[in-house]
């Protein structure tokens, strides 16, 4: 069978436009020019269809580095050359099962790096953070310390520890006192570095590198020293944990999974933040937990009652602060509470909360503190009011 | 190998068949002479179509679909632009950019990873990294934009004859870090000659076939034009800051739980301030946007063929414009539906939530209106701004001296890997 119509023909050699007609012979097409020269013989199994606007059937061959093209504007002839051809394959076409196909493996991707995320991710950072030697996470906690003060910071820095005044020099030795038998009797690989600093909200804060932050607010909402130690003896618990280097290779390992996932090399993009978040705080409730409990055991150790800090947790909820938690990253309150409430049942009645239930008082062990020293603590940040809330 | 080796130059043939008298009979009317006009063709219900599709794809296959995405608006916006009776042809596919981006991975993770323990360095490495950080990313996206409009010119075919490009990523990316540095210097007056001169720079390297691309446009007369504008910027910068100034000289503080009335005033004049800095920094930049466009297209040749536009200002602007106007009702729309559903929720339940519970459906709501708005601003982007300036730019171009594509001849470049669109992918300098 042989039709003879008109089309234009680029030979990929030059850009001329060629006005042929084409031959439909018995494996293929055949082009020639209008004076009858056989300018390309193209078999069917080689022409493939390339984007063209309406109208316009554009055939190539496959796979040549020479580009070219005939173009077929008559509908007529394009009929009859794709009933010679047979079905002629679209270049690079996408059909619809290509995008159920992309857009289903994707989903799986994105549940495996979700999944990854919940159990992986922990998982790995649980083993791999005994490895990282002290010394390595010291180093890690002065370039943390630095982000960190970059953050809280507001006013001068070197008014941002509290207790350095004359009149707070009383103040900052109860503290350091305070914290010092934490210390001793938490017997910590690394040395602990706990300060009271100018923040109004009722937080302390653990950081790698044995450095604790404990906020001014935290100092006005105590209502004793035992309070404030379970306090300092959770914090005290993140470090023994090495909380901060687990977290940091966990947000480490989020942001590079989610950053590849989405292809956001950077790790900054808002996207990455968010789910690195959402997925980091569903982490925190264990680790949150777990340092209750060394702290209750701490505080305990030392003979006093671990309840206080469920005490001083519950009165802090109670009161929202000027940084309302969105994401819950603290289990809540009367949660952990009855969780050290526990942990203080089954370690028994401490020595002093014995004292007083048989009436004797001011028996058993020494507080930690006398009532001079904590008077002095509480007025560590110069004794006026929490300063005012930083801008909003 | 012997297919990669172009065959023997045939004689060339007579230049303009199509003029000569035709003896054979025709099937149908013999194809008119192109005239050397440019059009864009395309519906924008097909572009609409492929965006919207594109959109939803991109969400729920977490931002993978964009390599189809992109490959199918290429596509359309290629094949609609018809220049001289032929159009356009865009010859890229998805799974080249997909394995482009698997090259950038591979390239950029231990890159990455280095940044990252550097950023965890004592001392002056800790302090430096990320500057350098941010210094050798965006040389390194310079470098990456410019393999990747090789990867774009190579897939683009005219009339059987690729375009390609030469030059070097690495000189280009130099070349365009000293020319931030000479606009950071400069306080931005430098910015038309280094526009001028990367535009030389990317076109003395575009070829079409053996027609070398050139730009003719200088930084001189992109001055000119937008003096006025980067002279208004300069004094109304000036004017913000030295208000700024003024009201913290007063020992005015913004942002304090107890204000005083004058604090109040204050803040209350540096805000409308930043809403007029903002308006007039979107008027500035649409504007600034119209005259680099117009200004470009100008510039433009392929050996003797020119290109010249009637395109008018006032319309990019316009497209601007619209595309703000349209996220602004989007998002107001969005809110009061917010509003409404909140609202009829509590009425319907009759409960008074907890605190948290308020917070978590806040926060909740602020999500879904955020990513609705990024997905419809995206598409409205795409449709008022990508779309209708293409278009517009299209339509409005003249190309004297056209003749002389009908000599064109291929050479021997070779369609280049995508790995230069996987790296501006990853680095956020991609584009359709």
């Amino acid at each position: 069978m042989i039709t003879s119509s008109s089309a234009v023909f680029f030979d990929g050699v030059t850009s001329a436009r060629h006005l042929v007609t084409i031959e439909l012979a018995a494996a293929g097409v055949q082009i020639r020019s209008l004076a009858g020269e056989v300018l390309a013989e193209w078999a069917n199994a080689d022409i493939v269809a390339f984007a063209a606007p309406d109208g316009v059937l554009r055939l190539g061959r496959a796979g040549r580095p020479m580009p070219a093209r005939l173009e077929i504007r008559d509908p007529a002839l394009a009929a009859a050359v794709t009933a010679h051809t047979g079905a002629i394959p679209q270049f690079g076409a996408i059909s619809p099962r290509t995008r159920v196909k992309v857009v289903g493996w994707s989903l799986a991707a994105v549940a495996s790096a979700v999944l990854v995320a919940v159990f992986g991710v922990p998982a790995i950072a649980a083993r791999v953070t005994p490895l990282v030697p002290v010394r390595l996470e010291q180093r890690l906690g002065v370039s943390v310390d630095a982000q960190v003060r970059s953050f809280l910071v507001r006013g001068r820095a070197d008014q941002f520890e509290c207790g350095n005044t004359l009149d707070a020099r009383l103040g900052r030795a109860a503290f350091q006192k305070l914290v010092h038998k934490l210390e001793t009797a938490a017997a910590l690989p690394l040395p602990l570095h706990a300060d009271v600093v100018r923040r109004p909200e009722a937080n302390a804060i653990a950081l790698p590198g044995g450095r604790v932050y404990v906020f001014q607010g935290l100092i006005a909402k105590a209502d004793n020293a035992d309070e404030l130690a379970g306090v300092i003896a959770h914090e005290i618990g993140h470090i023994a944990h090495r909380d901060g280097v687990r977290t940091v290779i966990q947000a480490g390992s989020l942001s590079f999974l989610f950053g590849m996932l989405i292809g956001d090399f950077s790790g900054g993009g808002a996207a990455v933040i968010a789910m690195r978040t959402v997925v980091q705080s569903s982490y925190s409730r264990e680790t949150e937990a777990a340092a209750d409990a060394y702290g209750a055991n701490l505080v305990a150790r030392l003979g006093r009652d671990p309840r206080a800090l469920g005490t001083i947790l519950m009165r802090i909820a109670g009161t929202p602060g000027p940084m309302a938690k969105i994401l819950l990253d603290h289990p809540e309150a009367r949660e952990r509470a009855a969780a050290i409430e526990a942990i203080a049942a089954a370690l028994g009645p401490s020595p002093r909360a014995a004292a007083l239930a048989d009436g004797t008082g001011g028996g058993g062990p020494p507080g930690l503190l006398d009532a001079a020293e904590w008077a002095a603590l509480k007025r560590i940040c110069g004794g006026a009011a929490p300063m005012r809330s930083p801008g909003k | 190998m012997n297919e990669i080796v172009p065959p023997p130059l045939p004689p060339l043939p007579p230049p303009v068949p199509a003029r000569l008298p035709l003896p054979v009979p025709q099937a149908f009317e013999p194809l008119p002479l192109p005239p050397a006009s440019v059009h864009f063709t395309g519906a924008t219900r097909s572009f609409r179509k492929l965006i919207v599709r594109g959109a939803l794809l991109q969400l729920v296959s977490v931002g993978i679909y964009r390599f189809w995405l992109t490959t199918d608006a290429r596509r359309f916006l290629w094949v609609s632009t018809e220049i001289g009776g032929d159009s356009l042809e865009y010859t890229g596919t998805a799974m080249e950019l997909f394995l482009g981006f698997l090259m950038a991975v591979a390239l950029l993770v231990p890159i990455y990873v280095l940044l990252f323990l550097g950023t965890l360095e004592l001392g002056m490495v800790s302090r430096l990294s990320s500057p350098v950080a941010f210094v050798f990313l965006a040389v390194f996206g310079q470098y990456a934009y410019f393999r990747a409009r090789r990867y774009r010119l190579t897939r683009t075919v005219f009339r059987g004859i690729r375009f390609h490009q030469s030059g070097s990523p690495w000189a280009y990316a130099l070349r365009s870090l000293l020319w931030w540095i000479a606009i950071a210097c400069s306080a931005g007056f430098a910015y038309p000659w280094a526009q001028a001169s990367l535009e030389r720079y990317k076109l003395a390297h575009t070829h079409y076939g053996d027609l070398n691309g050139r730009f003719t446009a200088t930084g001189s007369s992109l001055f000119l034009r937008g003096a006025a504008l980067w002279l208004i910027t300069v004094v109304v910068l000036i004017a913000f800051f030295a208000l700024i100034g003024y009201f913290t000289q007063k020992g005015m503080r913004f942002g304090t739980a107890s204000p005083s009335p004058q604090d109040r005033a204050a803040g209350a004049i540096i805000g409308i301030a930043t809403l007029a800095v903002m308006i007039l920094a979107f008027i500035g930049y649409a504007l600034l946007q119209a005259i680099m466009m117009k200004w470009w297209l100008a510039g433009l040749r392929f050996g003797v063929v020119e290109v010249r536009t009637t395109l008018k200002k006032r319309r990019i602007f316009g497209a601007y414009f619209r595309c703000l106007a349209y996220i602004v009702l989007v998002l107001l729309a969005l809110c009061v539906i917010f509003g409404v559903v909140a609202g009829v929720g509590a009425a319907i339940l009759k409960v008074k939530p907890a605190q948290e519970t308020i917070q978590n459906l806040t926060l909740a709501g602020v999500a879904c209106v955020y990513l609705l708005l990024a997905i419809i601003g995206w598409i409205i982007y795409q449709m008022t701004i990508k779309l209708r300036i293409w278009r517009m730019a299209v339509d409005s171009v003249t190309v004297p001296g056209f003749d002389v594509v009908e000599w064109v001849r291929a050479d021997d470049s070779l369609p280049s890997s995508a790995v230069g669109e996987g790296l501006a992918d990853a680095l956020g300098a991609g584009g359709i």
